[in-house]
C-alpha cells in the first residue's frame, strides 16, 4: 500500500529534527511511540487496581496514577499544538500545485489523454467534481494546469475535536476535584437539616453548612404488583431562612439541584414507630417507639431502643413490648424482614398488669402487625400507626461538571468526525499533448478506495478519454 | 406463559444459529454455492425467531431485555448477528460466517443455560439512559468479538497469502480486505464504546451524584478503550497494519470479555447484575 504523502508528512517533518533537539522532553512528549507508550501503561496500571490479589485497590488516587494521567495529558496538549499548523495549512492553505512524481505517488492515481484542450479538461473536471460536492481549487503554471479538489476537509479537525475534548475532560475532572465536594446527610420526616457530612475515603468528616436548608415533609417506598420496590421518593423543600426557595419529589436517578449541589436519594432508615392505643374508655395516645438500625456482616438489623413501655391510660395501665421489628421487604439483606409483604409489622406483647404479673404467661402475644392495622387486647385497640423514615441523601457539588460534559459532546462529535466522514483529496494537472492534453490524476480517501475509482472512471467519461496506465 | 413463550422463541433462534454455524462450516470447506445460501437462510430465520424473542420478553417484562445474564447475552448475540450480517452484505463473503457465526452460537447455547427468570427492575434502574448506555454497550462489545474473529481469518489468510495455500486463499477475502474490515469494525466499536462510557456516566452523575467511581467495570471499560485507542492510533499515525493490528484486535477483545463477563463474576462490582 502506498502511503499517503500529506498525511505522513507531518510524522516525517517531526521526526527530521536536528540532533540537539530531538531528544529534547518537547520532542518525547510529539512522538506518537510515547503516547501509545502511556496509554498502554495507564491500561496496565489500571488492571493492577482491580485484582485484589495485588492489593493495590485505591491505585486511582495515588499520586503516580495521577502523574500518568498528566503525562497523557501533556502528550495530548503538546501533540494538538504540534498538528495545528498543518491541519489549518491542510485545510484552508493546501498546495495546489505539486510534482507529478507526488500526485503519481498518492494512493490510487491514473493517467490519461482527452482530446479536449487544458481549458476546456478543465473546466469539465472542475464542473464534474464541484457536481460531486468537491471543493476545487486551480493553479497555471506556464502550460500546465494544476487542480486541488477536496470534500470533507472537517475530517482533518475530528482527531484535533477528540483530543481537545479529553483535556477538557481531565481540566473538568481536575476543577471537580479542588473545588467540589461530596457528602451525605439524613433527614428525618417533617424534620429540616442544614448540614452535611463531607465524606473522606470510606468515613464521613465534620459537619460543614450546606448553604441553604432542606426539610423532608414525607419519604415514601412504592412498590409493584408483586411488592418489589419501584421507587424511593423524598419529598424536599429548601428553605433559605425562613423562605422556600424550591421543593422537589426527588427519586433516584432524579435529583435536586439547588445553587449548584445536588441531593440524590441514596437510603432511607427506619426511625420510629408510632402506636395509636385507643383505651376501652375512648382516651388516645400515640406512643413512638425510637428504632436502631445496626449493619452486621449478614445484613441490616433493626431493634428498638426501648423495646418495653408501659402506657398509663385513665386507671388502667397498657405495657406494650416490641420485640421483633420488620422493616419493608426491600429485597435486600434485612435479617428480620417478615415474609409479609409491604411492612414494616411488628411482633410484640401485651400485658394489662405489669409489673405486679410478669412472667411469661402473663404476657398476651400479637401475631405479626403490619403497618396501619390494628388489634384489639382487653378493650383497647392498638394500631401500628405509622413509620416515620430518615431519608439519606448524597450531597454533591462539582463545578467542572458543565466542562466535563462539553467534553463529552465534543467526543463524541470529533470521533464520529474522525470516522464517518472521509476526507477526500484529488490532485489533477493536465499538460498539453500532441492530440489535446493529457492528464494524470491522484487521490488519497484513507481506508475507503471504492468511490475514488468512481470519481475517476466518470472523469475519464467526461474528458471522452481513455486510460493510458492503470495502476 | 409469554414469558415461557419469548424463551421458547430464543431456543428456537439458538437452534437455527446452530444449523446455520454448520452449513457455514461446510460451506467453507465445500465452497457450494446452495449450502452457503442455505446458511444465511438459517441465519435469517434465527433472527427472526430472536427479534420475536427479545419483542416478546421486553412486552411481557414491560422493558427491555438487559437485566440479567440471560436477557443480556440475548440481545448482546442479537448484536453479533446484526453486525455480521452487514458485514457478510456489504462484502459478499460468505467464509467469514463459519468464524463467526460458530460465535453467535456458543453464546446463544450459553444463554439458553442460565436463569430465564425476569427479575424486578430495582429503582436504581429506572433511568431514561438505561437503553442507550446498554445498547451502545453491547454494540461495542459484539462489534469487538466480530473484529478479534476476523482477525483470526487475517491471520490465517496473511499465512496462506505468505506460503500460497490455494485453500484458504480461494475462500477467504484478501488479508488487505480483512484489515480494512476489522479497522472499521473496531472503529465502529470504539465509538459505539465511547457512547457507552459517556451515558453511563452520565448516568452515574445523575443516580450516585459522581460521574466516575472506579467501579471495576468503569476501569475495565475504560482498559479496553485505551486498548483500542492504542490500535487506532498506531494504525493511523504509525502505519501499523495487518498482523501487528490484527493482535492487537485480539489483546482488545481479552479486554472486553473481562469488561463483560470478567467483572459480573470475578469482582465485587456495582454492575455484577447476575
Amino acid at each position: 500500500m502506498k502511503k499517503n504523502t500529506e498525511t505522513y508528512a507531518e510524522e516525517s517533518s517531526s521526526g527530521n529534527g536536528d540532533s540537539r533537539s530531538r531528544y529534547s522532553l518537547w520532542q518525547i512528549f510529539s512522538s506518537m511511540k510515547t503516547a501509545i507508550a502511556l496509554l498502554l501503561v495507564l491500561a496496565a496500571a489500571s488492571i493492577l487496581g482491580t485484582v485484589p490479589a495485588v492489593g493495590l485497590e485505591d491505585v486511582y488516587h495515588t499520586k503516580w496514577y495521577a502523574f500518568l494521567i498528566a503525562l497523557i495529558g501533556i502528550n495530548l496538549a503538546v501533540c494538538s499544538v504540534n498538528r495545528f499548523g498543518v491541519s489549518w495549512r491542510r485545510t484552508f492553505m493546501p498546495k495546489i500545485s505539486v510534482p507529478i512524481k507526488s500526485i503519481a505517488g498518492m494512493e490510487e492515481s491514473r493517467k490519461l489523454t482527452s482530446p479536449y484542450s487544458i481549458q476546456e479538461a478543465g473546466e469539465q473536471i472542475k464542473s464534474t467534481l464541484r457536481a460531486r460536492r468537491y471543493c476545487v481549487l486551480e493553479q497555471l503554471d506556464g502550460n500546465a494546469l494544476s487542480l486541488y479538489a477536496t470534500k470533507g476537509r472537517v475530517h482533518i479537525w475530528g482527531p484535533y475535536l477528540t483530543h481537545l475534548s479529553l483535556l477538557l475532560i481531565f481540566f473538568g475532572a481536575v476543577l471537580g476535584e479542588r473545588f467540589g465536594f461530596d457528602g451525605v446527610t439524613m433527614i428525618p420526616e417533617g424534620g429540616r437539616v442544614a448540614t452535611f457530612y463531607p465524606k473522606i475515603g470510606k468515613t464521613v468528616g465534620e459537619a460543614k453548612k450546606l448553604g441553604f436548608s432542606v426539610g423532608l415533609s414525607e419519604f415514601k417506598i412504592e412498590h409493584d404488583k408483586n411488592h418489589n420496590p419501584t421507587a424511593f421518593k423524598s419529598n424536599l423543600q429548601v428553605y433559605e431562612g425562613y423562605r422556600q426557595v424550591a421543593s422537589k419529589v426527588i427519586d433516584v436517578n432524579h435529583p435536586l439541584s439547588y445553587g449548584g449541589v445536588s441531593l440524590l436519594q441514596m437510603d432511607y432508615e427506619m426511625k420510629s414507630l408510632i402506636f395509636k392505643i385507643v383505651s376501652p374508655d375512648g382516651q388516645v395516645k400515640r406512643v413512638p417507639f425510637e428504632i436502631e438500625t445496626k449493619d452486621t456482616a449478614h445484613g441490616k438489623t433493626y431493634q428498638a431502643v426501648e423495646s418495653l413501655k408501659e402506657i398509663p391510660m385513665g386507671n388502667r395501665k397498657l405495657t406494650v413490648y416490641v420485640h421483633t421489628i420488620a422493616p419493608d421487604y426491600i429485597g435486600g439483606k434485612q435479617i428480620n424482614a417478615s415474609f409479609m409483604p409491604v411492612n414494616p409489622a411488628v411482633l410484640m406483647m401485651v400485658n394489662d398488669r405489669y409489673p405486679e404479673h410478669k412472667e411469661m404467661n402473663d404476657w398476651t402475644p400479637i401475631n405479626w402487625l403490619p403497618v396501619t392495622k390494628s388489634t384489639t387486647y382487653k378493650g383497647f385497640k392498638i394500631t401500628l400507626e405509622k413509620a416515620v423514615n430518615s431519608s439519606i441523601l448524597e450531597v454533591s457539588s462539582n463545578p467542572g461538571l458543565p466542562i466535563i460534559y462539553e467534553g463529552f459532546a465534543m467526543i463524541v462529535l470529533g470521533i464520529f468526525i474522525s470516522f464517518y466522514i472521509p476526507h477526500r483529496t484529488m490532485r489533477i494537472r493536465i499538460m498539453p499533448s500532441e492530440k489535446g492534453s493529457s492528464v494524470i490524476m491522484g487521490a488519497t480517501n484513507l481506508e475507503d478506495a471504492s468511490t475514488t475509482g468512481g470519481d475517476f472512471d466518470r472523469l475519464r467519461d467526461v474528458l471522452n478519454g481513455a486510460y493510458t496506465h492503470d495502476n | 406463559m409469554t414469558i415461557e413463550l419469548g424463551v421458547n422463541a430464543f431456543r428456537v433462534a439458538f437452534a437455527a444459529y446452530a444449523i446455520s454455524a454448520l452449513l457455514y462450516v461446510i460451506f467453507l470447506r465445500r465452497k457450494s454455492g446452495l449450502t452457503g445460501q442455505r446458511a444465511t437462510l438459517f441465519l435469517i430465520v434465527g433472527l427472526f425467531a430472536h427479534v420475536a424473542a427479545i419483542t416478546i420478553r421486553t412486552i411481557a417484562a414491560g422493558r427491555p431485555p438487559f437485566m440479567n445474564v440471560y436477557e443480556f447475552i440475548m440481545s448482546f448475540t442479537f448484536a453479533l448477528t446484526i453486525i455480521y450480517l452487514v458485514i457478510e452484505f456489504n462484502m459478499g463473503a460468505k467464509s467469514l460466517g463459519a468464524f463467526i457465526v460458530p460465535l453467535i452460537a456458543i453464546f446463544a447455547l450459553a444463554g439458553n443455560f442460565m436463569s430465564s427468570e425476569v427479575n424486578p427492575t430495582m429503582p436504581a434502574l429506572r433511568s431514561m439512559l438505561r437503553v442507550p448506555h446498554i445498547s451502545s454497550a453491547l454494540l461495542a462489545y459484539a462489534a469487538f468479538g466480530v473484529a478479534s474473529m476476523l482477525a483470526i481469518t487475517y491471520l490465517i489468510q496473511a499465512r496462506a497469502e505468505r506460503t500460497n495455500s490455494v485453500f484458504w486463499l480461494n475462500r477467504l477475502p484478501s488479508a488487505k480486505t480483512l484489515d480494512r474490515i476489522i479497522y472499521r469494525t473496531v472503529a465502529f466499536g470504539f465509538f459505539m464504546l465511547t457512547i457507552g462510557i459517556i451515558t453511563g456516566s452520565i448516568w452515574a452523575q445523575v443516580a450516585w451524584g459522581k460521574y466516575w467511581t472506579w467501579d471495576p467495570k468503569e476501569v475495565w471499560s475504560a482498559i479496553t478503550w485505551l486498548i483500542y485507542a492504542a490500535f487506532l492510533h498506531t494504525r493511523v499515525t504509525m502505519g501499523w497494519r495487518g498482523r501487528k493490528s490484527a493482535i492487537l484486535a485480539l489483546v482488545g477483545f481479552i479486554a472486553t470479555l473481562m469488561t463483560l463477563f470478567g467483572v459480573t463474576y470475578l469482582m465485587r462490582s456495582m454492575h455484577s447484575y447476575r
